[in-house]
């Protein structure tokens, strides 16, 4: 069942977007709708340990709380669930960019191409929603880690280590996360979800790639970062690297 | 006679301060308190000092004179680092003093005693010209601009004043025997001079010539920025012509509709709702983003896509980050590579569609540019600036057509482009080092502002263009 939740004061506007996406590859039986005619009830729901989301349309203009501020709070407690902001009139600002949100859909788009872009939206959400967890664990506690969350994966003694984002913050583990699973064996599970090989001794997601220099690799920086993490790597797999990350980034917008 | 050597010994001052200030201007700036006759004046005077110490032939007082009095003047007039000053000074008096070496050799085994240099006036002039040579080279590698000559002809250049020192270094050791005549002493260091003289004009025309030619090109890029935006004018009065005929229009059809309500023919107002709204979406304004030049040259291609016959489906995500990029290449890169796809669509029989998708990837670290189109046919490339070449020099093919071309002995680079699917661009060229060079800078350039840019091929080319190749080495981020 996917959650899909609408933030939107035109009720109108809503019927016509159920429609559009149950012609986009999900039937009402897979579908759970969810309605907010303002930001505020959206960020009551979402205060729920019960809530779900699998993609949130988001009015950029709102009564109340406006998109920006609604999408920042929804960021929180969903980090990396599908966001699209909607809008009549109101441009994307540099606050809206920040909140990573997948598109923008404008509200007057002819019925063809919000199709269009519904299913494309509809695609990443079943992908996003069929992506792996990964088990990894320090000493005694374990933790489920989506793989948006993973930095990069190292060869460890037994298994392998993993590196998550700067900005992931995993309650009550210090140290290092392990997993017990070999590199090559999560290699052969992840290698379809933007992970490459960098060096035989790691995996990178590509999600978090600045650039590829000719022996070393920048990710992207983070907030609460002053300098970008670089990983060196092997010249043996530098071509191939290249040729996955320029395949990766080419992905959006493939319809 | 004295008046002469007199003369003489103040053209080479001259040619000596001018020269360390050359070398100076050409590393540094000129403090900004300094008007251009004020600089004139320090000239003039740190020259007529220069001079005098050497009138007074004291080989001490001449050294540390020499020293003091210029370095005194390139701390008043240049502006820079301390470190780097005593630098260049060191590198600057080390050239005067090792070109006054020159001399030593053919007096020594001539005479075995050295005698002053300012006695003889034509080593003066030779060692002085050397020593212009060697400042030359020093300014040429150190130079902050990068209006400077290109290697290969600064190269070139480098050959007359090289002759020619030669010839001067050759009758110097000759030991032509002048100082009997005193005219003809005089005619050959008054050739001598002129010869010097001449060599730095030419240099100097060199380097304007050269000015002139950066001048012009960027008038060139202002001249077709306002084209662009002359052509998103032009644009703009088509649309609000359409958009007032398209108001026009939806009043007539809203006059049928109430007309046909009126008289309770509802299908028939179905009908022409369902018309209307076809209208509506085929009217719809295209506002392609919010960047003027990248929007005017979107419209300008939509435009020309449709005059093709080619559907033109473009979609910018809103919030790009292109502030780092300058108009200019947005224009000239961007526009060429959908002239190609336009081009290339429109001598397909079917599928005559290109699609265009710019977008930010990876946190909004890469701007994407993804052009598709399903043409299979080979397409001519055109270069910079929207000239055509011929169809021999240059072309731009598929992926599959490489193999063919190379098996022609068309070897070159190419770049795969987005290789999502079947339908993705590649460059390939021949081997003309200005073609490929052309398509290296802008492939640089895309590099530089993280556009994607697939794998990169190189062979025989990359023995013309190491230093492009280098660019793609460090730089390639795909």
């Amino acid at each position: 069942m996917y959650h899909i939740l609408f933030c939107e004061d035109n009720s109108v506007f809503i019927e016509y977007m159920k429609q559009v996406i149950l012609k986009a590859g999900v039937t009402e039986a897979q579908v759970q709708f969810h309605e907010f005619l303002s930001g505020e009830l959206l960020l009551t729901y979402l205060e729920h340990a019960d809530a779900k989301c699998d993609l949130l349309i988001l009015d950029m203009q709102l009564p109340g709380m406006n998109g920006d501020e609604v999408a920042e709070s929804f960021r929180t407690r969903f980090p990396n669930t599908t966001l699209v902001f909607c809008s009549g009139v109101a441009k994307p600002t540099d606050r809206s960019f920040k909140v990573m949100a997948y598109r923008y859909l404008y509200k007057e788009y002819t019925d063809d191409k919000m199709l269009e872009e519904i299913k494309e939206i509809i695609q990443k959400m079943i992908m996003h929603k069929a992506e792996p967890v990964i088990m990894a664990h320090n000493y005694f506690r374990q933790v489920q880690l989506k793989l948006d969350e993973i930095l990069y994966i190292q060869l460890a003694r037994r298994g392998s280590k993993i590196h998550v984002c700067p900005n992931v913050d995993i309650k009550e583990i210090h140290g290092d996360l392990l997993c017990n699973e070999k590199l090559s064996d999560l290699y052969e599970v992840l290698k379809d979800f933007g992970f490459a090989y960098a060096h035989n001794s790691y995996i990178v997601n590509l999600k978090y790639v600045k650039k590829i220099l000719t022996n070393e690799l920048v990710f992207v920086k983070w907030e609460n970062e002053t300098h970008e993490q670089r990983l060196s790597v092997s010249r043996t797999k530098v071509k191939e690297l290249k040729k996955i990350f320029a395949i990766e980034l080419g992905k959006k917008y493939q319809g | 006679m004295e008046l002469f050597e007199a003369g003489i010994k103040l053209f080479v001052c001259m040619l000596e301060v001018y020269l360390m200030f050359q070398l100076f201007y050409h590393i540094s700036s000129i403090r900004e308190s300094l008007t251009k006759r004020s600089v004139v004046c320090i000239y003039m005077g740190t020259t007529l000092l220069i001079f005098l110490i050497n009138m007074a032939n004291n080989a001490y007082v001449n050294l540390i004179g020499f020293v003091l009095i210029t370095w005194l003047s390139v701390v008043a007039v240049f502006d820079m680092k301390i470190l780097r000053r005593i630098f260049y000074y060191v590198i600057a008096y080390s050239l005067i003093l090792l070109f006054e070496f020159l001399f030593i050799p053919y007096h020594v085994i001539e005479d075995g005693v050295l005698p002053p240099l300012s006695d003889h006036l034509l080593w003066l002039i030779i060692i002085k010209f050397g020593t212009f040579i060697a400042y030359i080279i020093v300014i040429h590698i150190s130079s902050k601009t990068k209006k400077s000559m290109p290697n290969h002809i600064f190269a070139m250049y480098l050959c007359l004043p090289a002759a020619t020192l030669g010839m001067l270094v050759t009758v110097g050791y000759l030991g032509i025997n002048v100082e009997g005549s005193v005219r003809y002493g005089m005619l050959v260091t008054i050739f001598a001079i002129l010869m010097l003289l001449g060599n730095m004009l030419i240099y100097y025309a060199y380097n304007k010539y050269l000015e002139e030619v950066y001048a012009n090109s960027n008038h060139e890029i202002i001249i077709m920025k306002q084209r662009e935006e002359l052509s998103h004018l032009q644009e703009s009065i088509r649309k609000n012509e359409q958009h007032q005929e398209w108001i026009h229009d939806t009043g007539n059809y809203i006059k049928i509709l109430k007309k046909l309500i009126d008289l309770g023919q509802n299908e028939r107002a179905g009908h022409v709702l369902e018309e209307l709204n076809k209208e509506l979406e085929k009217n719809v304004m295209t506002d392609y983003s919010d960047n003027l030049v990248l929007n005017a040259l979107l419209s300008e291609k939509a435009y020309m896509a449709e005059s093709q016959a080619v559907t033109f489906d473009v979609y910018v995500e809103p919030n790009l980050n292109l502030e780092s990029i300058r108009d200019m290449d947005i224009i000239s890169m961007l526009g060429n590579l959908i002239d190609n796809a336009v081009r290339g669509a429109g001598e397909c029989a079917d599928k005559r569609e290109v699609r265009v998708r710019i977008f930010m990837q990876n946190e909004g670290n890469i701007l994407v540019i993804k052009i598709d189109n399903d043409c299979v046919e080979s397409i001519q490339i055109h270069g910079m600036h929207y000239n055509r070449p011929k169809r021999k020099k240059a072309c731009m093919v598929l992926e599959s057509k490489v193999s063919s071309i190379q098996q022609r002995n068309m070897t070159g680079i190419w770049n795969t482009l987005f290789k999502t699917g079947s339908s993705h661009q590649s460059y390939c060229c021949r081997c003309k080092k200005q073609k490929a060079a052309i398509i290296l800078q802008k492939t640089a350039i895309l590099l530089k502002y993280g556009f994607l840019i697939a794998i990169v091929r190189k062979r025989d080319i990359a023995m013309h263009l190491r230093k492009n190749i280098v660019i793609f080495e460090e730089e390639v981020i795909a």
